[in-house]
């Protein structure tokens, strides 16, 4: 850990925009804008030269210009074996790409505050697997920070909001529907800690579907009137997009947008109302509203259960979204939460909660709470558990002043399992670390060989829900090897440790010559130390503004 | 390249409505690797600005993502290229001008499509090429296959087996089945896959929920369900006549049209037998893989055989029932503490008896505490099952004439247990007499003052000690859980007044009586009857025999081992072993003694009692109430 006054960033690295913030020493939290002044950055990088780019809004202007060697999206693409992109003969991995955003976050913030920031909290989507996890870590250490943690999205929104509602006993629903992700989390806060009770959602639901489904709609009118489709060349239809992004945005606010299309010399313009935006994206709606109802299962819980949801995500701006949440919760969202910037100060507050205990602020807060109690007791501030009254006698203020400290758990949202056979030797998948198992776990099971005079033992680590081996994936695999062969029934101790960092470990041991592998499980579609130091080279060379 | 990429890649363009992937890039057949090269590059520029497009997506991504496979089967592959898609592959170009007959007389529908695959078969090829350029032909003629219209997204698709349904469950039971496979679609890493899984349930669930709907998807299921029987039929007829008419040169337009007029009345001529076996199934995809195959030879007992496959996955075997099979347990009969005299001087060895109560080696140590017992073998024998450890104790190094000491067996798998040793010296009369006068006093004083002291307060809070046989039964006092074990020592609730003792254990009957425990402490010992429906479960799963039974066991568990020792069997646990046929039928049962002569073992036919069901598949049972292993062998 670094000095106690060095600020960590808190990254909301998004789809289509992403976002910084860090703690002050007087507690607040504050979102530190881009180079340009704005306080979200967008995640489009614009390729101008060979390993020169512009990252933002420069970058968005030239979509409509030199759409490919624009990219944008990347975080769809996170975790996906054999995806890279080719910028003038150089090919680019989504990590590295991520890493180039994450740079330009960095150097920003390095320029606004004067000095050199390394460490960073990056959010990830609550239903992010393993690889797009790791894949999201491997970007921030591209990119030069040291990742310090990685956190769900909906725990940052959550922190940010729950904050000033610390101390009070509440559940609360975060719905973030971003740019390109969707996830419903169900939290409580107990005193002045705040669990994740269960997860949902789909790392390929978001905004850009809306704007996918008005983008058909006006190139299928278009099509009607002329028999062309403007989306099969490439500049009319990054130009189309753009007006159907837009269009969808003043849908928010106005009741009619009107589009216009150009291509190859013909005119039309299309005008769309909220109510047929709102037809069009009807099943996209319900599938949101499937998650809801799924989370609330999971936690086992109604609607009425909840005391306030959340919105995060630009995307919860369209009305159709609050509509529908009034309607299942009968409640109107909470106030006070900007849905573009909740999540990255929720990241910055969390980087000081669980790296900096330390902080001025959290120090302040403790000495301003530890005098008399109402009650006559001492309350630690934290676990809420009575102090003994060493710190009886100094003078004490009685507003607090500061950041109280606020416990955060997590959970894996996943299921984490293994392939094993059966006593017919048949394949089945055995769930080692359940759902929304609170971290950090440490899950043992017992296993035997399967076959006499093995000499190895490989373990599979998989990830999901499902009996077989189609149903899951395979995350990766630990091999225990060099064996004395022995017959069928030896046992096998095999030990899951899941880190609040979401990193898995995997322990092997051989119960009965007590040999033990331990690994870090190698994800697949994750890049190896050589091409990590290699791409860290060259996003540091590489010229980024 | 591997099969399946190059099928991969082979499905993608033939979805695209090309034959092969250098028509999709506009290119001749007989390209120059140069052009190949410009036209990929370009395509993939194209892809990389369209990856976000909704009308490009999966193309673009593929493209994207297998942009290097691509262009090894194009340029560097050529041949498997060629052998693949075409040019020079006299097979498939007998099957495309074939396909392209059928297809113009016959239409395309199942029919014709089970034909074609027949034939594919007849010329080597495999399914999925024969559907590939099925579909690219019948693109090309514009041709829609019949029925496919109609179910829209859901296509030839079995809703309720794609939910994972019965066809006849309930809405609730449906809801939960969509959900279950919605959320599993949702976490599928292959997205395409997932997008497709997705839209497919998404339709299902729009029929399904409906009942309206639901009941016409029923009839047509049901309508289809007959028609693939017959299609089934017809194609293996149709094949028939084809066969005949391609032995030489590819079928004249009006053989194709009598085969195909003829094939829907196959079902009602005479049984034909298969033109050639079925092509064998591939073997199961096992990606564990045993290190020698485990049906065929295994390795002579005492050779084994080290193998290690490299890059192989190798097994790992779940389940209680594998580790019951194989794992020690450590049994030390002595019980403690041992009560010793020793003479004044010379040494004696004393024998403990440790048994592996389990399977396999079990390697430990014996170790003493004290100078006086002295281990004459301080490791154990790890194959053997019963060996006796030499002890010798030693009265000269004892520092009294009295000692107290331990031993304590440990193996390596983690179990120890310590047999405590209470020993006396022979001394002179005197001193002992000397000896035992004090104590006597001290003893009256004891008692005495104890017994003052009862006087004086109120009866101290009873304690019931309970034996149970079997162990580890569930013990409730006035129907609150009290204990769970073999021997416990228990609180009643009130001194003198009577209370409800429970004790429970499943596959037994439960005891239940009303006791009083009016001295301070009370002994007894609860003897559990087996109870008549005992489950008989092996790994959670009830035992079933397929039309087989046998009247195995007897009431009570002291009966059966009044049985057992009628057999000359005497120790338990003991294996009942099912001596199956290769065809799964079973032959005998044994049962035998852990350890004993496997060759004594004897059939068993108790008195009848009840009927034991079981599976013949090979494995471990266990039957927990009695700790009888049943072994069922392949």
């Amino acid at each position: 850990m670094s000095s106690d006054d060095s600020i960590i960033l808190g990254i909301d690295l998004g789809t289509t925009f992403s976002a910084m913030a860090f703690v002050d020493r007087h507690g607040k939290c504050n979102i530190l804008p881009n180079a340009e002044g704005h306080p979200t950055t967008a995640s489009v990088i614009h390729f101008y030269d060979k390993e020169a780019c512009v990252v933002g809004e420069e970058a968005v202007k030239m979509v409509v210009v030199d759409a490919t060697n624009v990219v944008r999206f990347v975080k769809r693409y996170m975790g996906e074996p054999d995806f890279t992109l080719e910028f003038f003969g150089k090919s680019y991995t989504p990590q590295e790409l991520s890493a180039i955003i994450l740079r330009k976050l960095k150097d920003d913030a390095e320029e606004a505050m004067g000095r050199k920031i390394d460490d960073a909290v990056i959010t990830v989507p609550a239903y992010f697997n393993a690889a797009q996890r790791s894949a999201t870590a491997d970007a921030g250490s591209l990119a030069g920070f040291n990742v310090l943690s990685i956190i769900n999205e909906p725990t940052a929104a959550a922190i940010s909001y729950g904050l000033e509602r610390l101390g009070t006993d509440r559940n609360i629903l975060v719905f973030d529907l971003g740019g390109g992700t969707f996830d419903v989390t169900v939290m409580e806060i107990r005193g002045t800690s705040l669990r994740t009770i269960a997860s949902d959602g789909n790392a390929e639901l978001g905004g850009k579907d809306w704007d996918d489904r008005l983008l058909n709609h006006v190139a299928d009118v278009f099509q009607q009137q002329f028999g062309l489709d403007p989306r099969d060349d490439l500049q009319p239809y990054q130009e189309l997009y753009e007006r159907c992004l837009h269009a969808k945005i003043s849908l928010s606010t106005k009741p009619l947008a009107v589009i216009p299309v150009n291509y190859r010399g013909h005119r039309a313009v299309v005008a769309v109302t909220r109510e047929e935006f709102e037809a069009l994206s009807a099943d996209l709606l319900q599938q949101c509203e499937d998650t809801c109802n799924i989370v609330l299962e999971k936690a086992r819980m109604k609607w009425s259960d909840i005391d306030d949801f959340i919105l995060a995500g630009g995307s919860t701006r369209m009305p159709m979204v609050h509509v529908m949440l009034k309607r299942l919760s009968g409640k109107e969202a909470a106030r006070g939460v900007n849905p573009d910037e909740c999540v990255a100060v929720g990241a910055g507050l969390a980087a000081v909660f669980r790296h900096r205990v330390e902080h001025p602020a959290l120090q302040a807060y403790r000495l301003s709470t530890t005098g008399a109690h109402p009650e006559g007791g001492f309350l630690d501030p934290v676990s809420n558990t009575p102090m003994s009254p060493k710190t009886a006698g100094t003078p004490v203020s009685r507003t607090p002043v500061g950041l109280p400290g606020v416990r955060i758990t997590d959970v894996a949202t996943h299921p984490l399992g293994i392939v094993v056979l059966d006593a017919n030797l048949k394949e089945r998948i055995i769930n080692l670390i359940p759902e929304f198992t609170p971290l950090p776990c440490d899950k043992r099971g017992r296993f035997a060989y399967a076959y006499d005079n093995m000499t190895a033992v490989r373990v599979e680590v998989t990830e999901g829900h499902g009996d077989n081996r189609d149903e899951v994936t395979v995350i990766g695999d630990v091999i225990l090897d060099q064996l004395p062969p022995r017959p069928r029934g030896t046992p096998i101790e095999v030990v899951y440790r899941y880190t609040v960092n979401q990193i898995l470990e995997v322990d092997v041991t051989d119960v009965e010559t007590r040999q033990t592998r331990r690994a870090r499980i190698n994800l697949r579609g994750s890049i190896d130390e050589a091409q990590k130091v290699q791409a860290r080279e060259r996003i540091r060379r590489a010229s980024i503004t | 390249m591997e099969r399946r990429e190059l099928e991969d890649i082979e499905r993608f363009f033939a979805s695209l409505g090309h034959r092969t992937p250098l028509a999709y890039f506009g290119l001749p057949e007989d390209a120059t690797p140069g052009a190949i090269d410009v036209a990929l590059k370009k395509r993939r520029t194209w892809a990389q600005g369209q990856q976000a497009n909704p009308k490009y997506r999966s193309e673009a991504l593929f493209l994207i993502k297998t942009n290097a496979g691509i262009r090894r089967l194009l340029i560097d592959e050529r041949d498997l290229y060629d052998r693949h898609f075409g040019a020079g592959n006299p097979k498939l170009e007998e099957l495309d001008a074939l396909i392209r007959k059928t297809l113009e007389t016959g239409g395309w529908t199942a029919v014709v499509e089970a034909a074609m695959r027949t034939h594919g078969r007849r010329l080597e090829l495999d399914d999925s090429v024969v559907e590939a350029r099925l579909g690219s032909i019948a693109r090309e003629l514009n041709l829609v296959r019949q029925g496919d219209e109609d179910l829209g997204t859901v296509g030839s698709l079995d809703i309720y087996e794609l939910l994972a349904a019965s066809p006849d469950a309930t809405p609730a039971e449906l809801e939960t089945a969509y959900r279950n496979r919605y959320r599993w679609a949702r976490s599928l890493k292959d997205l395409d896959r997932a997008g497709r899984l997705l839209a497919a349930l998404d339709a299902s669930w729009r029929i399904l929920r409906d009942p309206e709907r639901r009941a016409l998807y029923d009839a047509r299921r049901a309508e289809l369900g007959d028609a693939t029987e017959e299609v089934d039929q017809a194609s293996q007829r149709l094949g028939e006549l084809l066969a005949g008419a391609v032995v030489d040169e590819t079928p004249s337009p009006e053989t194709v049209a009598e085969a195909l007029r003829q094939a829907p009345r196959a079902s009602k001529t005479a049984e034909t037998a298969p033109l050639r076996p079925e092509p064998e199934k591939p073997p199961p995809a096992f990606r564990m893989v045993a290190p020698t195959a485990p049906s065929e030879a295994r390795p002579p007992p005492g050779m084994p055989e080290v193998t290690s496959i490299p890059g192989r996955t190798i097994g790992l075997a779940t389940g209680p029932q594998m580790l019951r099979e194989r794992a020690p347990r450590l049994v030390v009969s002595a019980r403690s503490p041992v009560r010793l005299r020793l003479p004044r001087s010379r040494p004696i060895v004393w024998a403990l008896k440790v048994e592996n109560g389990g399977q396999g080696r079990m390697p430990g140590r014996v170790v003493s505490d004290v100078a006086w017992l002295v281990p004459l073998r301080d490791t154990l024998a790890p194959e053997v099952a019963v060996q006796e450890i030499p002890i010798e104790l030693d009265p000269a190094k004892l520092s009294g004439n009295t000692g107290l000491g331990s031993v304590t067996v440990v193996t390596d798998h983690g179990e120890r247990r310590t047999v405590q040793f209470e020993v006396e010296r022979s001394t002179l009369v005197a001193p002992l007499l000397g000896l035992l006068l004090v104590a006597g006093i001290a003893g009256g004083a004891w008692a005495g003052w104890r017994a003052w002291e009862q006087a004086q307060r109120p009866p101290e809070p009873a304690v019931l000690r309970l034996r149970v046989d079997p162990p580890s039964a569930v013990v409730s006092i006035d129907g609150s859980l009290a204990a769970s074990g073999a021997k416990h020592t228990l609180t009643p609730p009130r001194h003198g007044e009577p209370f409800r003792l429970r004790v429970e254990r499943e596959g037994f009957r439960a005891h239940e009586e009303m006791v009083t425990v009016d001295a301070t402490s009370f002994d007894r010992t609860v003897r559990l009857e087996l109870s008549d429906d005992m489950s008989w479960t092996g790994n959670g799963q009830p035992l079933v025999l397929a039309e087989k039974s046998f009247d195995v066991v007897s009431r009570q568990k002291s009966e059966l081992a009044a049985c057992f020792k009628g057999m000359g069997v005497t120790s338990l646990p003991v294996t009942l072993a099912l001596r199956t046929a290769e065809d799964g039928q079973i032959r005998g049962l044994d049962l035998r003694a852990e350890g004993a002569d496997p060759t004594g073992a004897r059939p068993c036919v108790a008195r009848v009692v009840r009927q034991l069901r079981l599976t013949p598949t090979p494995g471990v049972w266990s039957i927990g109430a009695l700790s009888l292993l049943l072994t069922v062998e392949p």
